[in-house]
């Protein structure tokens, strides 16, 4: 879907997943190589001269070698229930449309927000965030054969291709060169030069879109997946792409009967930022998005199917399914991966609205909430909470907006609230380790701290939460009484 | 005027809020000169801007572009601004509907912008350099060279701005500006040109249509002779409503701390320090403090005054105490009035005395052959002070918060100053430990802020943090103090003024060439 931006930003960006560890997970070893090999198989254009294949082989290999920094453990998921449930949908519409190679992968993509990917190589990323928003498997089936219309349609090749011609445009190039050696308006010369080839751009990339949806939808129906369930994916979208909130109501999993005070502070919430709302310049938003928009690409495809063309009549049931379920919970683990304790609690309340003796998330929320308070105490709580901003869903920023105002005490009250609906096992599960070093540190029981510090410091520090353990660990040290020794 | 030290960054392009901490790339240089600011609106800190060069437009011309953020350093506007190449960004201001930004050209002058909450221009008006007063002009070169600013632009209501400046009369005067939205004048009020006294005015408070300054007079800029008034201004057409002198020859001088508009009883209230009769403010320790009550014609309905002696010191608990007997001076850096009525006034300790580092430097220095511009005194600041009123202006506290001792060695020949001009320099020189009070007058909440040397956590822990910021919290009138520590990443550190209840925790990676900034509450 966000093909274009994606690669040139994987081109152009120092990956942050470029430091963690190489794994031997066999499915992912198979990846990689599956990707490296086609580093040998440089494209090689007969449009393009030799300089220009060239440079399209380098941009080839740099942006395989981006895509293999992507495969890593931590960051992707190529096994379990929520793997397992995707993938079947894609191997059915590989398996109904025999045109497809049948080397192509489902990497599902530890991030929260709503998107998918691909960057060729027949590998095909959906956000583990996206998962969490779809109702049903006709809308996961369209997203899936969307991204595998675009391998199909060498999208990702084109995009390559029209960079290297860009880069390789003497005429521009030397107007470039003319626009640099003038002393003065460089910035507004250039930007009179390039915009409208970025528009330009754009518009390949918008086209790229509808041709994508045109083949997905013949994918998908081939695999007999629902048309007008498939359909319902584009309001879902637009409630994605305008920030549309869902309400959120505090009162009774945050215990406002037992805890007044925080009926107070959840109040206090403003919407508006403290330099009110500034209107901006959206004259050019269609022009220069990558995307064309929802609605645009809805009617072209309610036209060429033929159906109703009335976008509302497609609004999904509000429903929540086992795969939103167990995406949710995936993306609770991205948040803590993310280092984000306002996505983890935020998440976290949302799975126990609709399941309340959820385990995982009464956990979850225990962790954050404890990890809140150790944090606000030390005045670090700063890194982990995100700041208010209007531009977020309303529920979201409430949410930022009332951990911001909890106090450390509030903090814990609430956590032990969560606490008590579970019981911590000392069966060396991660999680329940990581809150008895909590609870530990808390009570400064360095004996007991230091017998789960030997035992369990690896444990913890191969986890989403080895920057908890950081941050104990640096606290601990600073006390100067009570030394850890690392274990290597 | 107060002054907000700021930083100066080279900031090229934008920043990136990553979910939790906001970032800034491209820093090449913590030195490097475009520069951010804070953005205030009636005292209270809104947001943030950065002033950074985009391109040169011709020879004598640049293009700058002005981004904004609000207070949780969310990125809401930006403006496009040409203006001739030496020009600087000196202040920018928010009246809750427009910006005013101060421009000032080394070569041309001053230029006053207002721009719209859409990022348009709304109206500008210059002031040829040739009629800026060289204080003036002094004034902003050191702010420019010295990575200070100065707040001279006030709010006044959503109408438009009122500026505070020096003016080119026979010896120093004052002149007091308004603007509207569109940055047109619309009235001034200045000191008399053939004034032979230096005034200087100071504003305290614009607030219900009127303009309190705090005006000082003296002969001339050398003199410790000074006499301090209150001038009350319509602030709707600059016409004075009343000038009167705090304090006389016979009663003894008045200084003016600050003064308050009370809209439920339509009274202002003014604060300040009385001294004896025949005393000089900028030479002599205090008698007390005192509190007058005017109407809203500027006529006296109420004076009453607190003597140190006899009535400050029945509530301060001495308790054998050597340390809190001392003669300590008292530097008042700012006033609180709460919703109820209850008046805080926050000051921090400091004494002249003999530098034991200050002697040994000079020995050590003769003894090298050489000399040091260390002097043989010293400043040492102790304890944070805050004087209580209840809302009857009946003295009910006076506390001593504690806060580990610092000292600043003076420069050769500054022992000789009198200690409360010291208190003044010492202020200047941003020596003292208080560092900010951000204010929410709407909901009532108050924070102080300053550094305590003493980093530990608590007196029994063995908890060092990177830095220990004191807090006194003033919230519905209720006051609590507290350490607070902050703990940092990186070796390059620093903290600014935020939203009220925060502080913003700054750091600078170098090897990633950015600046990582936060918020963290202070108190909750």
């Amino acid at each position: 879907m966000r093909i274009n931006l994606l690669i040139i930003q994987f081109l152009i960006t120092p990956l942050f997943f470029a430091q963690t560890k190489k794994v031997e997970n066999p499915a992912i070893i198979d990846l990689r190589n599956q990707i490296r090999e086609s580093r040998v198989n440089a494209p090689v254009r007969s449009d393009l001269n030799a300089s220009q294949n060239a440079l399209l082989e380098k941009k080839h290999k740099a942006k395989i070698d981006a895509e293999l920094r992507l495969i890593d453990e931590r960051v992707i998921l190529l096994e379990g229930a929520l793997y397992e449930r995707v993938n079947s949908i894609f191997l059915k519409i590989l398996k109904s449309n025999p045109s497809l190679p049948s080397d192509s992968r489902l990497v599902l993509f530890r991030d929260n927000s709503f998107n998918a990917f691909t960057m060729g190589e027949h590998v095909i990323f959906v956000n583990v965030g996206l998962l969490n928003s779809v109702q049903n498997e006709s809308q996961i089936a369209l997203v899936l054969a969307h991204e595998l219309a675009h391998n199909s349609l060498n999208h990702s090749e084109s995009s390559l291709v029209q960079s290297v011609l860009l880069e390789t445009d003497q005429a521009l190039k030397s107007e470039i060169k003319t626009i640099a050696k003038n002393q003065y308006g460089q910035v507004t010369e250039l930007n009179k030069l390039l915009v409208p080839r970025i528009m330009e751009s754009k518009e390949v990339s918008r086209k790229h879109e509808f041709s994508a949806d045109s083949l997905g939808f013949i994918y998908m129906k081939n695999a007999g997946y629902i048309v007008k369930e498939a359909f319902t994916l584009f309001p879902v979208m637009e409630k994605q792409s305008k920030n549309v909130a869902e309400p959120i109501v505090f009162t009774t999993l945050f215990h406002f009967d037992i805890f007044p005070e925080l009926q107070v502070k959840s109040e206090e919430y403003e919407r508006e930022g403290s330099l009110g709302t500034f209107k901006k310049d959206t004259s050019m938003v269609a022009y220069l998005a990558s995307h064309p928009y929802d609605r645009d690409r809805f009617m072209k495809l309610t036209k060429l199917e033929n159906v109703d063309t009335v976008f509302e009549h497609y609004q999904p049931k509000k429903e929540v399914t086992e795969l939103n379920t167990i995406a949710n919970k995936e993306n609770i683990k991205t948040a803590f991966r993310l280092r984000n304790l306002t996505d983890v609690i935020y998440l976290s309340f949302r799975r126990l609205e609709l399941i309340p003796t959820d385990t995982f998330a009464l956990i979850s929320m225990t962790i954050a909430l404890e990890t809140l308070q150790f944090t606000k105490e030390k005045r670090l709580s700063g890194r982990y909470l995100s700041l208010q901003d209007p531009s977020q869903p309303e529920d979201i920023d409430r949410m930022a907006a009332f951990l911001n105002a909890l106090s450390p005490k509030e903090c814990l009250d609430l956590a032990t609230t969560f606490k008590q609906r579970f019981t911590i096992e000392t069966n060396g599960n991660t999680e329940f380790c990581l809150l008895r070093l909590l609870e530990y540190t808390r009570n400064l029981e360095y004996d007991n701290i230091k017998a789960l510090w030997d035992s369990y410091q690896l444990q913890i520090h191969a986890s989403s939460y080895d920057w908890i353990l950081t941050e104990v660990e640096t606290w601990l040290y600073k006390t100067k009484s009570f030394r850890l020794t690392k274990n290597n | 005027m107060r002054k907000i030290s700021y930083l100066f960054l080279f900031l090229l392009f934008t920043s990136i809020s990553f979910g939790q901490q906001t970032t800034v790339s491209n820093v090449l240089n913590l030195r490097s000169a475009q520069h951010s600011g804070v953005i205030l609106q009636q005292d209270k800190l809104v947001g943030y801007y950065i002033f950074y060069l985009k391109e040169q437009v011709d020879k004598n011309n640049n293009a700058y572009e002005v981004e904004l953020f609000d207070d949780n350093y969310n990125s809401t506007g930006t403006f496009e601004i040409t203006r001739p190449k030496s020009s600087y960004l000196a202040e920018m201001v928010y009246n809750g509907q427009n910006f005013m930004l101060h421009f000032y050209d080394k070569k041309t002058g001053y230029e006053f912008v207002t721009y719209d909450r859409d990022g348009n221009q709304v109206g500008s008006s210059n002031i040829p350099k040739k009629e800026v007063s060289s204080w003036d002009l002094m004034r902003i070169e050191q702010n420019s060279s010295s990575a200070t600013e100065n707040v001279t632009i006030y709010p006044n209501s959503t109408e438009g701005f009122v500026r505070n400046s020096y003016t080119k009369n026979k010896k120093i005067g004052y002149e007091i500006i308004a603007y509207d939205n569109a940055a047109n004048q619309t009235w001034s009020y200045a000191s008399k040109e053939t004034s032979d006294m230096v005034e200087t005015a100071d504003i305290n408070e614009i607030s219900n249509g009127i303009v309190t300054l705090t005006v000082t007079k003296k002969k001339n800029l050398t003199t410790k002779e000074m006499r301090v008034y209150c001038a009350l201004l319509n602030a709707n057409d600059g016409s004075l409503i009343r000038e009167f002198e705090l304090g006389s020859d016979e009663e003894g001088q008045r200084s003016l701390l600050k003064s308050f508009y009370n809209e439920k009883k339509k009274t202002i209230t003014i604060v300040g320090e009385y001294y004896k009769k025949g005393d000089d403010i900028l030479k002599s320790k205090s008698e007390g403090l005192y509190v007058k009550e005017l109407n809203e014609a500027g006529e006296e309905i109420d004076d009453k005054k607190y003597a140190w002696k006899g009535d400050v010191d029945q509530f301060a608990d001495v308790n054998g105490d050597s340390k809190k007997e001392r003669p300590f001076y008292v530097y008042f850096h700012d006033v609180i009035i709460s919703k109820n009525g209850h008046i805080f006034l926050i000051g921090e300790q400091f004494i002249k005395q003999v530098s034991a580092g200050g002697v040994a430097l000079n020995v050590l220095a003769s003894a090298a052959g050489g000399q040091t511009n260390a002097g043989m005194f010293e400043i040492m600041i102790a304890d944070m002070v805050v004087v209580e009123l209840d809302d009857k202006k009946e003295l009910v506290d006076f506390k001593l918060i504690e806060k580990k001792n610092t000292s600043v060695i003076l420069p050769q020949g500054m022992g000789l100053v009198s200690t409360a001009v010291l208190g003044y320099y010492m202020k200047s020189a941003g020596e003292f430990d208080y560092a900010f009070t951000s204010k929410n007058k709407e909901k009532d909440i108050y924070d102080v802020v300053y550094i305590d040397a003493d980093r530990k956590e608590s007196k029994d822990s063995k908890t060092k943090s990177d830095l220990m910021i004191g807090l006194i919290n003033v919230k519905g009138g209720k006051l609590t103090n507290n350490r607070v520590p902050i703990n940092c990443e990186s070796k390059s550190w620093w903290i600014r003024p935020a939203k009220p209840g925060f502080i913003s925790v700054s750091e600078y990676n170098k090897k990633a060439k950015e600046v990582i900034m936060r918020l963290e509450r202070l108190s909750y």
